[in-house]
C-alpha cells in the first residue's frame, strides 16, 4: 500500500459560544492518494468547511482542534497528541486553498497581479523577480485569463468568474501538491461554474496534483471525484467510490442528499390529494 | 383588503446574518445561560448612587457647600496634612471640598441629561425621518448635518454665548445644538436598514400608515442602540460642560458644577493641588463610568458593536 | 478623466457644506440673540442701544443682513473686530499658526499613539493586552483636556520643572499642550482602530492570504492595516474640529498664543463680529482638512475612484 497524499484520523474540531459547545467535526478519517479527487459532501453546517479549515490549521475565533492527526505525504502536521503543529509550513506552498466568495477572497485595495506575485515570492524563494511575473503570467494565462489585464486590475474590476480563476491560480501558481476548493464554484453562476469545473478537473490530471473537493451539491460531486465522503452533523457518515455510492447510498441521510437533486429524466410524482 | 391579511404582529426579529441555524444536529454541551455580570451589576448601582446623590446630595450631613471661612482657605486633603472637619480639604474661599463636590453633582448631571434629552429626540427624530422618506428629505437633512458638524462646537457655543449672555438655559440649548449630529447619523443608517427588511414591506403591503410603521416597528428595533449612545452622548456633555464653565461661559459662583469648581480653582493651581485635582477627577470618573455603561449595552443592544 | 472628475465632485461637496454651515452659523448667531444688550450691558439707554444696533447693522432685516453677510465672505471680508479695531482676518491671521502647530502635533501624537495600540488590541482581542490597550482609550476618552493640561503642568512643570507651564516660543512649549490635546484623537483612533482592525481581521481575504501561506507580519501590515485604516483616516477628518474646540480650553491653560485664547478674549469683549469670523474660519479649516482626506480616501480605495 503506498502512502497517502493526505491523511487525518480521528481529527475532532470544537466550536465554544458563550453558550455551548458544540462539537463541528468528530471523529472524522480521511484518505486521500496522489492524483486523486475526494469529495466532501454534506449541507451547510454539516463541518464541511471546518474539517478542511483545520487540514491547513486557520480556524474562526473559538474554534479549536481537540483531537486528531494529520498527515502530508507521510509527514505529520499535526498531532494533538504530542503537540506537532507544522500547518503553517505548508499553507500556500505544498496545499493551496481556494474559497467561496470569488471577489471576497481578494483583497480589494491591491491589484490581482501584486497578490499573486506576494504569494510566490513568499514561497518560491529560488525565483528571481523576473521569474515570479513570467509565472504569475503563465499561471493567469492557463486559467484562459488575459493575463495582463488582469495583473493590472483591481478585484472589482474583474466578473466573479474572473476573479475565482484567479484565486486558482494564486492557489496553484506555487504548484501544491494538494488543492483543497471549499465550495469554490458555488457562488458562480452556472456557465463559469460549469468551465471553473473543466478547469479544475484539467489542472488536476496535468500537474498530478490532489484534490479535496467541498461542496453541497451532489451533481457536482458525482461529476468530479473519484471518491466521496458524506458529512453530517461533524460526523462522516459514509464513505466510498463515487460510483457505488450513488448508485447505493446504505446512509438515510445520504439518500436524502441523493433524492434532494433536482432530475430531469423523471418526473415529479403527483402530490397526493388531500 | 380584510384586517386579517395584514400582517400586523410580526416580531420584529434581529436577524444575525452569517450564522448558521444553529440546529445542525452537532453533539453539543450547553452551558448556562447569560446572566447580568458582576460588572454589568456594579454599573447599575454605580449609576444608581450617582443619580441619588444628584437627587438627595443636599440632604447629606455635609457642612454647607455655600458657606465661607477665610480662617480655613486652602486646607489639603486627610492623609496631606488636613483634618477630619474637611476630608477633601478647603478651597480658596474656605468651602468645604467634599461638599461642593456633592453638591456639584445636582447641576452636572442634570444639564448633561437635560441636553442629551433634547438632542436625541431632535436627532432621532431628523434620523427617522431621512432614513425613512429617503430622496431630498434625506439628502437635505443628510446635508444640514454635515454643515453643522463642520462647525467647531467650542467656537459656536461661544458666539451663542457672546450674543444671549450666559445662563443655564443657554447652556443647555449649546449643548443641544452639538449633539443633535450623532444621533441622525446612526439612526438614518439604522432605519434604512431596517426599513429594507420582509416585516416592514409586508406592513407597507398590508397599507399601515407610515407614522404607525414608524413610531411602532422601526423605533423600537433602534431604541437599543439610540439609549446606547445616549449614554455615551451623557459623557460628551458632561466634558462640554466642564469646557465651557471653565472658560467660565457655564456654570458660574454661586451655582455650582464640577466644571465651574475647575475654574475656581484654577488661580491656586500651584499651592493648593486639591483644588483642581478633585473636581477633574470627579468628572473623569463619572466619565469613564458613562463610556463603560454605554459600551456595555452596546455590546448588548447594537449587534454591529460598532464604534459611534 | 475619471480622476478629475472624482475631484470636481468632491470640491463641489465640500463648497456646498460650507456654505450651508457659514448660513447656518450666521442664523443660529442671530436667532440666539441681540449682542447689542451684551456689549453695552443692562444700564444703557434705548437710544445708545439703537445706534450700536445701527453702527453694527443688526437694525437691518434678516435677510437684508444676511445678503450682506454672504457676499462680504465672497469678497472674503471677514468684518471688523471690536476689541482690537482691526480688521477680523488680519487678527486671526496672526495666531492661526499658532492653532495649527498645536492641533497638528496633537493629531500626529494621537495617530502615533493610537494606531499601533489599536492594532496591538485587535491582535489580542479578548485577551489581557487587549483589555489593557481599551482601558487606556477609555480613560483618555473620558478625561477633560484642559484638567488634563492643568495636572501635566502640576506634576512637570510646578514639581519637576521639565517643561515651561505656559506661554510660546521653543519645542519645550509645545509639550505640555500637545500631550494633553493629544489624548482626544489617540482615544477614538485608538478605539476606531481596534475595532476596524478585528472587523477586517475577519474578511475573508484576510484568511485567503493565510491560506497562502503568508506571514503573521505580512497578512497584518501587508493586507490588514490598510484596509482598516480607511475609516480611521474618516476619523481624523471629523476629528479637526474636535480638536479646534478642545485647543479652545487648552490654550487657556497654557496661555498658548492661537486661535483658542483669542476666542476666550472675544468672548470676554463681546466682540461679535470676532467670534462669528472665528466660527468661518474654524469651518473652513474643517471642510478644507475633509476635502484633502475624501481626495485621500479615492487615492487609497480604487473602489471609489470607479464609482464617480
Amino acid at each position: 500500500m503506498t502512502t497517502p497524499l493526505l491523511e487525518i484520523e480521528g481529527l475532532r474540531v470544537e466550536a465554544r459560544s458563550e453558550f455551548e459547545t458544540i462539537r463541528a467535526v468528530d471523529d472524522v478519517d480521511l484518505r486521500l492518494d496522489r492524483g486523486r479527487v475526494a469529495g466532501l459532501i454534506g449541507e451547510s453546517g454539516s463541518g464541511k468547511t471546518t474539517l478542511v479549515r483545520s487540514v491547513i490549521g486557520l480556524h474562526q475565533r473559538n474554534v479549536s482542534i481537540t483531537g486528531g492527526r494529520i498527515t502530508l505525504d507521510g509527514t505529520v502536521i499535526y498531532d494533538h497528541a504530542d503537540g506537532t503543529d507544522r500547518q503553517a509550513s505548508v499553507r500556500g506552498s505544498r496545499i493551496g486553498t481556494v474559497f467561496q466568495q470569488p471577489r471576497g477572497s481578494l483583497n480589494p485595495l491591491k491589484r490581482v497581479g501584486a497578490q499573486l506575485t506576494e504569494v510566490l515570492r513568499t514561497h518560491c524563494g529560488d525565483l528571481d523577480k523576473q521569474a515570479i511575473g513570467q509565472r504569475a503570467r503563465d499561471t493567469l494565462a492557463r486559467m484562459d485569463l488575459d493575463a495582463e489585464r488582469v495583473m493590472r486590475s483591481y478585484p472589482h474590476q474583474l466578473s466573479g468568474g474572473m476573479c475565482q480563476r484567479a484565486a486558482v491560480a494564486i492557489a496553484v501558481a506555487t504548484e501544491p501538491e494538494l488543492l483543497i476548493a471549499d465550495e469554490a464554484t458555488s457562488a458562480l453562476d452556472v456557465t463559469s461554474q460549469a468551465s471553473l469545473v473543466e478547469l479544475l478537473r484539467e489542472l488536476v490530471s496535468e500537474r498530478s496534483m490532489s484534490m479535496l473537493f467541498v461542496t453541497h451539491d451532489v451533481l457536482l460531486a458525482a461529476e468530479l471525484c473519484d471518491e466521496l465522503v458524506v458529512l453530517r452533523s461533524g460526523v462522516a457518515v459514509e464513505r466510498g467510490a463515487t460510483a457505488d455510492l450513488l448508485a447505493d447510498p446504505q446512509h438515510d441521510y445520504t439518500k436524502n442528499l441523493i433524492a434532494a437533486v433536482p432530475r430531469w429524466d423523471v418526473a415529479p410524482e403527483e402530490e397526493p390529494a388531500t | 383588503m380584510s384586517d386579517a391579511d395584514v400582517p400586523t404582529e410580526i416580531e420584529p426579529v434581529d436577524g444575525i446574518e452569517g450564522v448558521d441555524d444553529p440546529d445542525t444536529g452537532h453533539a453539543r454541551t450547553t452551558t448556562v445561560r447569560r446572566k447580568m455580570s458582576p460588572f454589568e451589576i456594579f454599573l447599575v448601582v454605580f449609576g444608581v448612587l450617582l443619580v441619588a446623590t444628584a437627587i438627595f446630595g443636599s440632604f447629606l450631613p455635609l457642612p454647607d457647600p455655600t458657606q465661607q471661612s477665610l480662617r480655613e482657605r486652602l486646607q489639603p486633603p486627610v492623609g496631606f496634612g488636613g483634618g477630619w472637619d474637611h476630608p477633601l480639604g478647603t478651597d480658596a474661599l474656605g468651602r468645604d471640598m467634599l461638599s461642593l463636590l456633592v453638591a456639584g453633582t445636582r447641576l452636572t448631571v442634570l444639564i448633561a441629561a437635560l441636553s442629551v434629552l433634547v438632542g436625541a429626540t431632535v436627532g432621532c427624530g431628523l434620523g427617522l425621518i431621512a432614513g425613512f422618506r429617503r430622496g431630498w428629505v434625506d439628502a437635505v437633512i443628510t446635508r444640514l448635518t454635515e454643515a453643522q458638524m463642520a462647525l467647531p462646537f467650542l467656537l459656536l457655543a461661544i458666539a451663542i454665548i457672546t450674543n444671549r449672555g450666559r445662563s443655564i438655559t443657554t447652556l443647555v440649548i449649546v449643548l443641544s445644538i452639538v449633539g443633535w449630529t450623532q444621533y441622525v447619523r446612526i439612526v438614518r443608517a439604522d432605519t434604512m436598514a431596517i426599513r429594507e427588511r420582509p416585516f416592514i414591506q409586508g406592513l407597507r403591503i398590508g397599507g399601515a400608515s407610515d407614522t404607525r410603521i414608524v413610531l411602532r416597528h422601526i423605533l423600537p428595533n433602534v431604541a437599543g442602540t439610540i439609549v446606547a449612545l445616549a449614554t455615551l452622548e451623557v459623557g460628551t456633555m458632561i466634558l462640554a460642560e466642564s469646557a465651557l464653565s471653565f472658560l467660565g461661559l457655564g456654570v458660574v459662583s454661586p451655582d455650582i458644577s464640577w466644571g465651574g469648581l475647575l475654574a475656581d480653582g484654577r488661580d491656586n493651581l500651584r499651592d493648593a493641588w486639591w483644588v483642581v485635582t478633585l473636581p477633574g477627577l470627579a468628572i473623569v470618573v463619572v466619565v469613564l463610568y458613562v463610556n463603560l455603561a454605554g459600551d456595555a449595552l452596546r455590546s448588548r443592544y447594537d449587534l454591529r458593536k460598532r464604534d459611534h | 478623466m475619471t480622476t478629475l472628475r472624482f475631484i470636481a465632485l468632491k470640491l463641489g461637496g465640500a463648497l456646498l457644506t460650507l456654505f450651508l454651515a457659514v448660513s447656518l452659523a450666521f442664523f443660529i448667531s442671530r436667532l440666539s440673540g441681540d449682542p447689542t444688550t451684551q456689549i453695552l450691558g443692562g444700564l444703557a439707554t434705548q437710544d445708545q442701544i439703537a445706534a450700536k444696533q445701527a453702527e453694527l447693522g443688526l437694525d437691518r432685516p434678516l435677510l437684508s443682513q444676511y445678503w450682506t453677510f454672504i457676499t462680504d465672505l465672497l469678497q472674503f471680508d471677514l468684518g471688523r473686530s471690536l476689541r482690537f479695531n482691526r480688521g477680523n482676518w488680519e487678527v486671526i491671521q496672526s495666531r492661526i499658526m499658532a492653532s495649527f502647530l498645536l492641533a497638528g502635533s496633537a493629531m500626529v501624537l494621537g495617530v502615533v499613539f493610537g494606531v499601533p495600540l489599536g492594532m496591538y488590541a485587535a491582535a489580542r482581542e479578548g485577551k489581557r493586552g487587549d483589555r489593557i490597550a481599551s482601558a487606556i482609550a477609555v480613560l483618555g476618552q473620558s478625561m477633560p483636556v484642559f484638567w488634563l493640561g492643568m495636572v501635566l503642568v502640576l506634576v512637570f512643570s510646578v514639581r519637576l520643572g521639565w517643561f515651561p507651564a505656559g506661554q510660546s516660543g521653543t519645542w519645550k512649549h509645545l509639550v505640555l499642550p500637545a500631550v494633553s490635546l493629544s489624548t482626544i484623537p489617540m482615544a477614538r483612533v485608538t478605539r476606531l482602530t481596534r475595532s476596524s482592525m478585528s472587523e477586517v481581521l475577519e474578511e475573508p481575504y484576510i484568511a485567503a492570504a493565510r491560506a497562502r501561506g503568508l506571514g503573521g507580519r505580512a497578512v497584518m501590515f501587508g493586507h490588514a492595516l490598510k484596509n482598516s485604516a480607511l475609516p480611521v483616516i474618516t476619523l481624523i477628518g471629523l476629528q479637526a474640529g474636535t480638536l479646534l474646540s478642545g485647543a479652545v480650553t487648552v490654550e487657556a491653560v497654557f496661555a498658548w498664543p492661537g486661535l483658542g485664547s483669542l476666542a476666550t478674549q472675544a468672548v470676554q469683549f463681546r466682540d461679535a463680529p470676532l467670534v462669528q469670523a472665528l466660527v468661518i474660519v474654524g469651518a473652513v479649516a474643517f471642510v478644507a482638512i475633509n476635502l484633502v482626506i475624501d481626495l485621500l480616501y479615492g487615492l487609497i480605495d480604487p473602489r471609489i475612484r470607479d464609482a464617480a
